[in-house]
């Protein structure tokens, strides 16, 4: 049985899985904040599905340059903690990544707000 | 061997479980005060409410996976209980450590909107706050 392809494989499954996932949530939910900031519906879908894009670009490029590991296992015990270690990883990178995306919208709104109702 | 298996799928089982139970508690009740924050604003505090607790699963499962690997052995079930004992509580310490940053953040929040833009309160609020006034003036 050779681990080393199991736990490959349910690697990326699960990081390409979790990008798509992370990125598709922030697509829809963000919506409303690019709104706020640039008040302009057509240009905020743009710019959302742009964002989109290059969310799933950098973090699938990162997951797949962190494969490789200069070990190897040869138990089922062992690959549960690499692929524990593993995902653990590309999950905190992408919390990182989520709170820096929220973060830098909330900062440029600071900049930019209007006291005005919301309107369309 | 076998028992660290066992270990490690009651281990992820529990850690999983708190962390929805929490975030479940946590964001269901935040509603309401995004909704102060954004003044009835609908479409900006459900898209808060929902990216945050995207924020907080992600942030735990993270530290979930990170946690996980030991490397002590596990011959029998007494072990197994000791070790579960101290992987689960630092979990379940953590995400109540990061469960209350979030709770006195959502205060902080509202302070700074509630300075800025003054105290908007809900019609059901608004209607109840009335009548607790007139019982007291009568």
């Amino acid at each position: 049985m050779n681990w080393m392809l199991i736990s490959y494989s349910l690697y990326l499954l699960g990081s390409v899985f979790l990008t798509l996932w992370v990125g598709r949530h922030l697509h829809k939910n963000g919506f409303a904040f690019i709104i706020e900031l640039l008040r302009d519906v057509e240009l905020s879908k743009n710019v959302n599905n742009i964002l989109l894009i290059g969310f799933y670009l950098v973090n699938i490029a990162y997951s797949l340059l962190v494969l490789k590991e200069n070990f190897t296992i040869h138990t089922l015990h062992e690959t549960i903690e690499l692929l524990s270690y593993k995902l653990g990883l590309i999950i905190t990178i992408l919390s990182l990544m989520h709170f820096c995306n929220i973060g830098i919208l909330y900062f440029i709104h600071k900049k930019y707000i209007h006291y005005e109702p919301h309107r369309h | 061997m076998n028992l660290i298996v066992i270990s490690y799928i009651i281990y992820l089982i529990l850690s999983i479980g708190v962390a929805i139970w929490v975030a479940e508690v946590l964001f269901g009740n935040a509603r309401l005060f995004f909704d102060d924050i954004f003044h009835g604003d609908q479409l900006l505090s459900d898209s808060t409410n929902k990216l945050l607790k995207m924020g907080f699963y992600l942030l735990c499962f993270g530290f979930i996976l990170f946690q996980m690997e030991t490397y002590q052995r596990v011959n029998e079930f007494r072990e197994l209980f000791e070790l579960l004992s101290i992987k689960v509580g630092t979990i379940v310490l953590t995400i109540g450590v990061i469960y209350l940053a979030n709770v006195f953040g959502f205060f902080k929040i509202r302070q700074k909107a509630n300075i800025r833009g003054g105290l908007r309160l809900t019609n059901d609020a608004r209607v109840s706050l009335e009548a607790v006034e007139k019982e007291i003036l009568k």
